[in-house]
This record gives structure tokens, sequence and C-alpha cells, in this order.
């Protein structure tokens, strides 16, 4: 293991480079999330606090949605995507193929510890919105903030597997970027933007056993309304989850290693 | 001892395209495989501690079997041990043996120092913090990086990066290094640095070395033996004494005079173009000499003269043609 952190290490560093466009991002970040505010301000109406729409008070809302937003400005699962299509596509896979380390073990580790370098950034200001904002949920416990940045780190995790997968794609397709796009708007619209408790009655154990519950509207609804019990839901299911996607990518990564395309020096 | 054994080595690669109907419109769906033959059935060994140069012009085949050689692409068909491994099947474990250099593609991380990627790379072949200090100590100091190794590598010249490039790869002391066209894109005098320190490995650790690039200058300079590959097959396997005194022998002397002269050729002495006062002439230097050919125009005429080798891509061709005659 110790190669891989050596690996998350390198990698932590070299995001050090990009500190101007997390900071950028974060601005943006702030900004959606003050419009949403606003929106979501105008919809509870004038006794926002002690209005409840399907079980969710005002504050809950915006924690559900800053913790949807903030996991989809961190996670970055478009340049997951872009990034193994484009190696498989260019064939510059060829070129890590010829290290002592586990291609997929490998990405995971970078594709981590940049996650971690953004979240130290933009953490701070889902807080700040949250806190200074709306307050705390009714049901806030200090106790609940290590529980819930594990959850979101696992969601990273699920959203690199998930996306690894629709990248992997390029090995039979020429551009994998219309699944990415597919993938991620179901994501947005049925788990970042409404809790699950949102949707119609029928729709609802569809969401609820998919991965869009794993990566999104699980960590997001722990924060918002955190319980032990929520708590343990949520990462089992995180974890099956991990696990049924990391085999559905590695058998995609062991059937398409073999088509590798690598002409020219 | 044999390090590589490679045994009728095929390499095909397969694409698709739409057929075109009858009517000359190209058919929606219905496809044609098209099959490229990359390397075609090769076989070759090399000897522990051997320089070998892999050459041939665009397209021949050599980048492609490096890559089966490290593990990097499957063969079509045909056998390969390396260091006594099965590339595509032993992959991680031979990597812990060989090293790669690829001139087109950079595996450092650019935004790091060299120094930050040497610990990356020490990381990943589980060397030891102290003995990865020695060394990075040793080989920066065999390289002379130390000035320049704690910069971003984005920062570095592209000479300076290669030099980089080979430390990483030699940090966990491989017993074979692979540089594909490590030249490539480098002036003169950085060319010349790295080819000395690639001869240095091969002497002082006893390295073997399989090279591949497009210059005749690299090869010359390092290797003792070549293999030239042409449209996936090997067209000649032989001493690099040989193949200089066979064909790199020719040189192309191109000279503007101030007046036109007839000149007339001689025994070695061939002219090519003769237009005006521009004359291009070949001359084999095994059969005459350059003072030879000075005589055949008087000093005080001559404006500017420029003498070359023969171009590698002609030299496989006469090679090629030769075989097939």
């Amino acid at each position: 293991m110790n190669k891989y952190f050596g690996v998350f290490k390198t990698s932590f560093k070299q995001e050090k480079d990009t500190l101007f466009d997390t900071v950028m991002r974060a601005i943006t970040f702030f900004i959606i999330m003050y419009i949403f505010l606003q929106l979501w301000g105008y919809i509870y109406g004038e006794n926002g606090t002690s209005q409840v729409i399907n079980g969710y008070s005002l504050p809950q809302m915006i924690w559900y949605l800053t913790i949807g937003e903030l996991i989809t400005f961190t996670a970055k699962h478009s340049q997951i995507t872009r990034a193994i299509s484009k190696e498989i596509i260019s064939g510059s896979i060829a070129y890590k193929l010829n290290k002592p380390y586990n291609y997929y073990l490998y990405n995971i580790t970078t594709f981590m510890a940049k996650s971690c370098f953004a979240l130290i950034f933009m953490l701070p200001v889902a807080v700040l919105i949250g806190g200074v904002f709306v307050g705390f949920p009714s049901t806030f416990v200090v106790a609940q903030i290590l529980p819930c940045i594990i959850s979101i780190l696992l969601s990273h995790l699920l959203n690199w597997c998930l996306f690894a997968i629709v990248g992997l794609l390029g090995f039979w397709c020429q551009d994998a970027s219309p699944f990415d796009w597919i993938v991620s708007k179901f994501l947005m619209l049925l788990g970042m933007f409404f809790p699950i408790e949102f949707f119609p009655s029928w729709l609802q154990p569809a969401i609820r056993y998919s991965p869009i519950y794993s990566i999104m509207s699980g960590p997001a609804s722990l924060v918002a309304n955190f319980s032990w019990e929520l708590f343990g839901q949520v990462i089992l299911s995180q974890i099956v989850w991990i696990v049924i996607l990391i085999l559905i990518g590695l058998g995609l990564y062991n059937i398409g290693k073999r088509k590798v395309v690598s002409n020219g020096g | 001892m044999k390090v590589i054994e490679v045994n009728n080595l095929s390499k095909e690669f397969i694409t698709k395209k739409r057929i075109t109907k009858p009517n000359g419109k190209k058919a929606l769906f219905k496809k044609e495989k098209i099959i490229k033959k990359a390397v075609d059935d090769i076989s070759f060994s090399v000897e522990e501690g051997e320089a070998l140069a892999f050459i041939g012009p665009n397209g021949a085949g050599k980048s492609t079997t490096i890559k089966m050689l490290t593990g990097i692409l499957y063969p079509t068909s045909g056998s390969i041990k390396v260091l006594g491994l099965n590339p595509s099947k032993e992959r991680v474990k031979l990597s812990y043996q060989i090293g790669t250099v690829f001139g087109q593609k950079e595996q450092l991380w650019v935004h790091l120092s060299a120094y930050d990627n040497f610990k990356f790379f020490g990381s990943i072949y589980d060397i030891k913090k102290e003995e990865l200090k020695k060394r990075i100590d040793n080989l920066a100091h065999i390289f002379e990086i130390e000035s320049f190794m704690y910069q971003p590598v984005k920062s570095l010249s592209l000479g300076q990066r290669m030099k980089c490039e080979m430390v990483a790869s030699l940090l966990h002391n491989p017993k074979m290094l692979f540089f594909d066209e490590p030249t490539i894109g480098l002036d003169p005098i950085a060319k010349e640095t790295l080819r000395k320190l690639i001869k240095k490995i091969n002497k002082e650790l006893g390295t073997t070395i399989l090279f591949t690039s497009h210059d005749v200058g690299d090869i010359e300079e390092v290797c003792k033996r070549v293999i030239i590959i042409n449209n996936g097959k090997i067209v000649l396997d032989d001493s690099m004494r040989n193949l200089k005194y066979h064909h790199l022998n020719k040189k192309i002397v191109e000279v503007n005079l101030k007046k036109s002269v007839k000149l007339e050729e001689k025994e070695g002495i061939t002219i090519l173009k003769a237009k005006d006062t521009l004359y291009k002439i070949e001359v084999d230097m095994n059969k005459t000499s350059m003072e030879e050919l000075m005589s055949l125009f008087n000093a005080d005429d001559l404006q500017d003269i420029t003498i070359s080798s023969t171009p590698l891509e002609d030299i496989i061709k006469n090679i090629y043609r030769g075989k097939d005659e």
C-alpha cells in the first residue's frame, strides 16, 4: 500500500498547481448556492424556517442541496470519463501499463488525491453557506461530522467507479461523452436537486437501490437529517455499490486491455 | 545468456471501414475489417549486456515491437521471452526489471520537480528511502542534473527533461533499458550528451540496451548490432561494423561553384545532379576519398559545400531493394 500512498502524495502535491482554478471553482460554487438559497427561500415563503415540504425544512433542504452540489463540484465526473476514454482512444494508456502498479488502483488513488485537495477548499464554503445563511439542521450533532465526511469520501470513490466504467467504453466506441452526459443528468435530476422523498412513491425504490442514492441522495440526506440508522443504511449501500462497480469496471478493463492500440513511438 | 528471445512474432491492428456500394455510396452500417500487419513474423534474440539498435522508417513496426517486449501490447501470434518472463502475462513482474524511455511520451509529472518525480518512482518501485536517496545522488552525479533537479519539470529544456527521464527509468536498477527514439527533437549537443550517457550506462552498469531511432548518428555511436525492420519484417540483422562498411560508406556532397564546369565521373564518384553551377555528387568512401573529389575542380571556384550521409530511409530502401533482387 506504500506504493499507492506515494501516488496519493505526488498527485496531491501536483494539485497545488491548480490552486487558482480550485479557488475559482469555490467562488462559483458559492454563487450558485446563493442563487439556490434565494430560490428555495422563495418556495418556502416568509415562514420558511417553520415550513416543512416532504419532511424537509428550509435549512435541511439547503444543506441537502449544498452537499449534492459539493459532491458534483469536487468529484468533477466528466473529467473522470474524459481522462480514461482519452487515454484509451489515443493509446496513451499503454505508457501506464509498463509500470509496476495496478492501473485501476493508480487512477482511483490519483482521483482521491484530487478530490481531497478540492474538498479542503470547498467544504468550508459549504459549511459557510449552510451555517451562516440558514443555520444547522435541527438534527445536527457534532458527532455526525466524521461519519458525514466518510460518506462524502465514499461518494467520491463511487463517482470514480461509475464514471470510470463510462470512460472504459472508449475501448469499444470513439466517444464516451454522450454516455457521460446521460449518467450525469440522471445523477443531477434524481439525486442532486431533490431528496428521494420528493419523487413519486413508485420511483423511490428505483432510486434508493441505485448508485444515485449511494452517490448523491444518501450522503446529502445524511448531512441534512442525520441518524445513526440512516448512516448505517447509506454506508452499506455505498460499500455494496463500490464492490459491484469495481467488479464491473475490472471486468471491462480486463477484456478491453487486450484491445489497446498504440501506434508509433 | 539470452535476455530477449522472440520467435515468429506478429501483431495485427484491426480497423473497420464502411463499405462502398456498387453505386459509389458508402453503406450506413455495413463495415469491412481492415487488417494492418504492424509486425510480421519476426524472430531474433539479444544477449545480456548487448546494445542493439532497432531501426526502420515511420510505420516500420519498431515501436510496436518494443511495446510488445515491454508487455504494453499483446502479440497477435508468436512468443516473447524477456529476462525469462512472458511480458503480456507477467507484465508487473517484468516492469521491476526493465526501464523504458519514450522520446515522444513523457513519464514525469510536469508540475513537480524532477526530485519529487524520483521520489514518486521510488515509491512505485518499492525502493527504501535511504536506498533511493543514494541512487538519486549517484545518478544525479552521473547525469549532471544536480543543478536543475529541484526545478519543476515544465521549466526544463527538452535535453534536461530527457536526462531526468533517463534517471527516473534507472532508479530501480533495471537489467534492460528500452529507448524509443530518445533523441527526437534534441539539438546536436544534447543528442551527443545523451548518446554518451547511454553508452556509459551500457558499459559501466552492464545494462542491456534496445534502442530505436531514425538518427544514424545515434546508432553509430551507441550500438554494436543493428536490426533493420521495414513493413513489419526484419530486413537486416548484422553488426554495426558490417552495416557501416556496406551501407554507411556513401556521402552526399553538394557543391556550388563560381562558374559552370564539366565534372567527370570516376570510380566511387557519381554525379547525381548538375544544374548551372550546382552539383550533387555521391562519394563512395570505400572506393575513393574526398581529396579525389576535390581534385575534380579548382578549389578557388568553390563557393559553398555541404557533406551529408545518405539518409537512413534511403539506406533501408537500398537494403530492402537488395533483398528483393
